[in-house]
């Protein structure tokens, strides 16, 4: 009997610690979600563009053609450097956030950006973790003018080929002068479309514009 | 009178003759077959403007940026060029709406371009003149299309072929304008490509319903309803049912362990009701689930909770 009543509690308590489970189960699942798109607050809740590129195998240097000498640099600079090539002059850009795994910086703010955008132009953002570098991450966009002194984006796929095309195609090795990245795309998200003011409609056709490294070391021209 | 005075005032006469049909051409307004080009002052900066003289069309430009935009007053359309190539190609419902887009944009009314163009002068056509979206390479150049039907949700019906749900509001918020859309270009990543369609990727007829505004004029909500193809793996009616059957995202009941009683688009018998929707969410802030013979990706600006995905699901199903 004293076995039968003690069992009962723990069977009662075996089925309540299991319907618990698996509502924390539910509520992880649910939760874990990842997200490639990138954030316009800095508590990563509100849904900014899609984050289209990745880069990996970052690796570069700097090389100063008058010293002959090279340099390290942390793969950001690598990234804003070659982008700048193809669109640099713009007037900046605001903050926005990626949202890293915890252990690699968590909500995080760009490290950088290319632009040629004054009342309207190309923008690219880019973003780095704060331990591993074995991915950066960037979001291409087209600024148009929506009212006086505000910029709204589109064209998304359009930029990120651009910006895929110049670092696989366009970007020459400062030393080698051949190629240094490789290209080819993956999809992260479903397609959706988007109404942006002035009427414009952003497409995002979901996939990710993945850009590789494929030499060791790629350099690029510091001025001297 | 001697000759040699009668040829002296014959070339005064000439040469007068010839200054005049200078100035008289060189300060007309241009002439059907032209360009007539102006500029206006705003507040965002100096927009340069053409206009073709024989069909009216208007191209827009921010003084030395990349790209501009074509506005064709007679068809409501605004076509997004970059360079010589079109990315975006939009149809309004009305010349209001149209001129109110290119307003807000470049901060220029009807009546100043039309007065700008009035007292512009004779200019070469810009380059964006040349941009033709039929002939260009889809694959290194997208493009996508637009036609708004601003709230009318018969004529999205009507012009995309595919079931719409009668859904004014949405989870609260109004609907705030609907389009067929679709897109061309490098719609597949490489693990989907299927022969020769990576790269000539067309997404097919897609009705969008956008719901709430951000404050400028943005979606909170967003609708797309597409249909599968079984001949174009990029429609995305087609990617929507390969990412819904995949098992790479979790899948939910909406609501949980209920049944309700959907509005299909192909038929309003109650015989269906009692169906389970099942949905696949492929991130924080997307969902795709099937509609009667359509399928339908939602997108949020703020990631919903599980029971807000319920609310916007059973929102759209049954209506």
């Amino acid at each position: 009997v004293v076995c039968h009543l003690r069992s009962r509690p723990s069977l009662l308590a075996g089925a309540i610690l299991l319907v618990l489970a698996g509502m924390s189960l539910y509520a992880a699942t649910r939760a874990s979600a990842a997200s490639t798109w990138t954030y316009s607050d800095s508590g990563c809740t509100h849904r900014e563009d899609p984050r289209n590129l990745r880069f990996d195998n970052l690796n570069g240097q700097a090389y100063d053609p008058v010293s002959g000498q090279t340099s390290g640099i942390e793969p950001r600079i690598l990234l804003i450097q070659i982008g700048s090539y193809l669109w640099d002059g713009g007037l900046g850009s605001h903050d926005s956030y990626v949202n890293f795994p915890s252990s690699n910086g968590g909500c995080l703010d760009q490290a950088g950006y290319d632009t040629t955008s004054w009342s309207s132009g190309w923008h690219v953002r880019y973003w780095q973790g704060t331990t591993s570098f074995a991915s950066l991450y960037g979001a291409a966009h087209h600024d148009y003018s929506c009212g006086t002194f505000h910029h709204q984006s589109d064209w998304w796929n359009w930029a990120a080929v651009k910006l895929a095309n110049y670092f696989a195609a366009g970007f020459a090795d400062a030393k080698t002068q051949k190629t240094d990245f490789s290209e080819s795309k993956i999809r992260q998200r479903q397609p959706s479309w988007h109404l942006h003011g002035c009427g414009h409609v952003a497409y995002d056709n979901g996939l990710t514009d993945v850009i590789t490294q494929t030499v060791p070391t790629a350099t690029i021209i510091i001025a001297g | 009178m001697s000759r040699r005075r009668q040829r002296s005032v014959g070339l005064v006469v000439l040469l007068a003759a010839g200054l005049a049909l200078t100035l008289f051409v060189s300060s007309r307004p241009a002439k059907a077959g032209t360009t007539t080009y102006a500029q206006l002052q705003t507040s965002n900066g100096t927009v340069d403007i053409w206009q073709d003289n024989s069909t009216g069309v208007l191209t827009f430009q921010y003084d030395g940026a990349p790209d501009s935009l074509r506005f064709d007053p007679s068809s409501f359309t605004v076509t997004g060029i970059d360079g010589t190539s079109v990315v975006s190609v939009d149809t309004y419902p009305s010349s209001s709406v149209a001129w109110s887009n290119v307003d807000s944009q470049f901060g220029v009314s009807q009546s100043q371009v039309t007065s700008a163009i009035a007292s512009g002068t004779s200019s070469t056509a810009p380059a964006a003149a040349l941009a033709n979206a039929s002939t260009q390479n889809v694959t290194s150049s997208p493009y996508q299309t637009a036609v708004h039907y601003a709230t009318n949700l018969t004529n999205l019906a009507t012009g995309t072929g595919l079931g719409i749900p009668s859904l004014t509001y949405l989870d609260g918020y109004a609907l705030v304008d609907t389009a067929k859309n679709e897109a061309y270009g490098p719609d597949l990543a490489d693990s989907e490509s299927v022969g020769s369609y990576k790269g000539s990727g067309d997404t097919g007829k897609v009705a969008n319903l956008w719901y709430g505004s951000d404050g400028t004029g943005g979606d909170l909500i967003s609708v797309s309803i597409a249909a599968y193809s079984s001949t174009n793996p990029t429609a995305d009616g087609s990617i929507y049912q390969s990412l819904y059957n995949s098992s790479s995202y979790p899948h939910y009941y909406a609501p949980p362990g209920s049944t309700f009683c959907p509005t299909t688009p192909a038929s309003t018998s109650t015989a269906e009701c009692g169906v389970t929707i099942q949905y696949a969410q492929t991130d924080d802030f997307d969902v795709i689930f099937q509609y009667g013979s359509e399928w339908v990706g939602v997108t949020t600006t703020t990631a919903p909770s599980s029971s807000e995905w319920d609310t916007i699901i059973q929102g759209i199903v049954t209506h």
